[in-house]
């Protein structure tokens, strides 16, 4: 039985979780939640994200939310199939987990800010606050110079294999490269750059930008 | 060799990792840091965490720092042994646990987070708490545990019937913010008031506040 995952191909999150399972070969059946309208603030989906928040995945009779535990429970359960996605010991894993706390605490909220008063804000018609954008941008940039210092050391943020880690960050990216219009921090920094070419070059993330019809 | 943890008893983060090696029952030592001398945005600490902040973990070879994954290094490393705080016999259990791991980290914190630095650190700073902050962020917060309230009558910690990493995250900040006025959140919420009252009463929450006490 296929995996259904509640949520929708644009949002960030929800593709946080295709990505894995595309990664992962397991598959699943998309169940478009209609953000515009309000349908996961409404009881029937409060049920199943009691935030009411996408994603929400059910597989068979176990339901589980948050985008980076369904991953982290994806990579467990078919530990066999892609066995490097959290690290082969406990050192890897550990660092791998490193990288994914960075991405959530350091890397997500600047992003997510951005995105917000750049392109969200303004599609609803409301004005974005370009004070608070750019003050996002200039911590991206402090940001993404850690990253370049540790990506000049490895080919990926946890070490020398595709992790996780590096997975998570996906989404964020790509919406930093198109929509928002700030592409220049990736392209600027020479191994950020030549990661993220190489992260989003994958075939499953390629075949996710397919289904989102980018 | 002992784990050492770089970082000082009364920061929220080190806190976070220190309660989880007290619950272990795991040996460190604790390093400490002059934060108020800005003691992590030096290279000796930039070495150990580029972001500059605290806490670091030094085991052997091993350096880690962000404290959720210090917490799940220590929790999988002594898996075998103390208290089972992930579950990890159990595939479906650990799952539930990572969920409400990630709830306190995108939820919960991002709201309790400035009501806290704003009340207790400001004036430390010699700087006046911003009141439009706290009070935007204790909606946000009243909203979580209203979630918290609705979880936790049907099961006695957040991941299940069973302690876990998940409810120990939220010691620190949830520690300073019971200090705040707005301690009856928790309070008013007779639930999420009965497993706080649990929580903190285990032996590793106590030598958590003891070291930020001795400070």
């Amino acid at each position: 039985m296929a995996v259904k995952v509640y949520g929708t191909v644009e949002s960030a999150c929800t593709q946080r979780v295709i990505a894995c399972l595309l990664e992962m070969g397991v598959d699943f059946e998309l169940v478009h939640v209609d953000l515009d309208a309000g349908e996961h603030k409404r009881p029937e989906f409060l049920v199943r994200q009691p935030f009411g928040q996408v994603p929400v995945i059910e597989d068979g009779d176990f339901r589980l939310y948050e985008s980076r535990a369904i991953v982290r429970y994806y990579v467990a359960k078919y530990a066999d199939r892609v066995p490097s996605l959290m690290g082969n010991n406990l050192e890897e894993r550990a660092m791998v987990d490193q990288w994914l706390e960075v991405e959530a605490h350091n890397f997500n909220d600047l992003i997510f800010t951005l995105v917000l008063q750049l392109v969200i804000l303004p599609r609803m018609g409301e004005p974005g606050d370009l004070a608070l954008a750019h003050s996002c941008e200039q911590k991206l940039e402090k940001v993404l110079d850690v990253y370049e210092q540790r990506l000049s050391k490895c080919n990926y943020l946890a070490g020398d294999s595709f992790t996780l880690a590096d997975l998570s960050h996906l989404p964020g990216i790509r919406y930093l490269m198109n929509e928002a219009n700030m592409g220049h921090l990736i392209t600027e920094r020479k191994n950020v750059n030549g990661w993220w070419q190489d992260i989003s070059n994958r075939p499953s993330w390629k075949k996710l930008m397919k289904l989102a019809g980018y | 060799m002992t784990i050492k943890i770089y970082g000082v008893p009364i920061s929220t983060c080190t806190a976070r990792a220190t309660a989880c090696l007290y619950e272990k029952e795991v040996d460190f030592e604790l390093v400490p840091i002059n934060f108020f001398g800005g003691e992590h945005k030096q290279p000796a600490i930039l070495s150990k965490n580029p972001f500059g902040q605290i806490p670091a973990l030094e085991d052997g070879d091993l350096t880690l720092f962000e404290s959720r994954a210090i917490t799940a290094y220590v929790a999988e490393k002594f898996k075998e042994t103390g208290t089972d705080l992930i579950r990890h016999n159990n595939l479906k259990e650990a799952a539930l646990v990572e969920v409400w791991i990630q709830v306190e980290s995108q939820s919960f914190d991002p709201a309790i987070t400035p009501i806290v630095l704003e009340y207790v650190l400001a004036p430390m700073k010699g700087k006046t708490a911003d009141k439009a902050v706290i009070d935007a962020n204790l909606v946000k917060l009243e909203k979580v545990l209203d979630v918290y309230e609705s979880r936790l009558s049907s099961t006695k910690y957040l991941a299940g019937d069973f302690y876990s990493l998940a409810d120990l995250h939220h010691y620190p900040y949830t520690h300073y913010f019971m200090t705040t006025p707005w301690a009856s959140l928790v309070n008013d919420r007779p639930h999420v008031k009965a497993w706080w009252e649990d929580i903190s009463s285990r032996p590793a929450y106590k030598k958590m506040t003891e070291a930020m006490a001795s400070c």
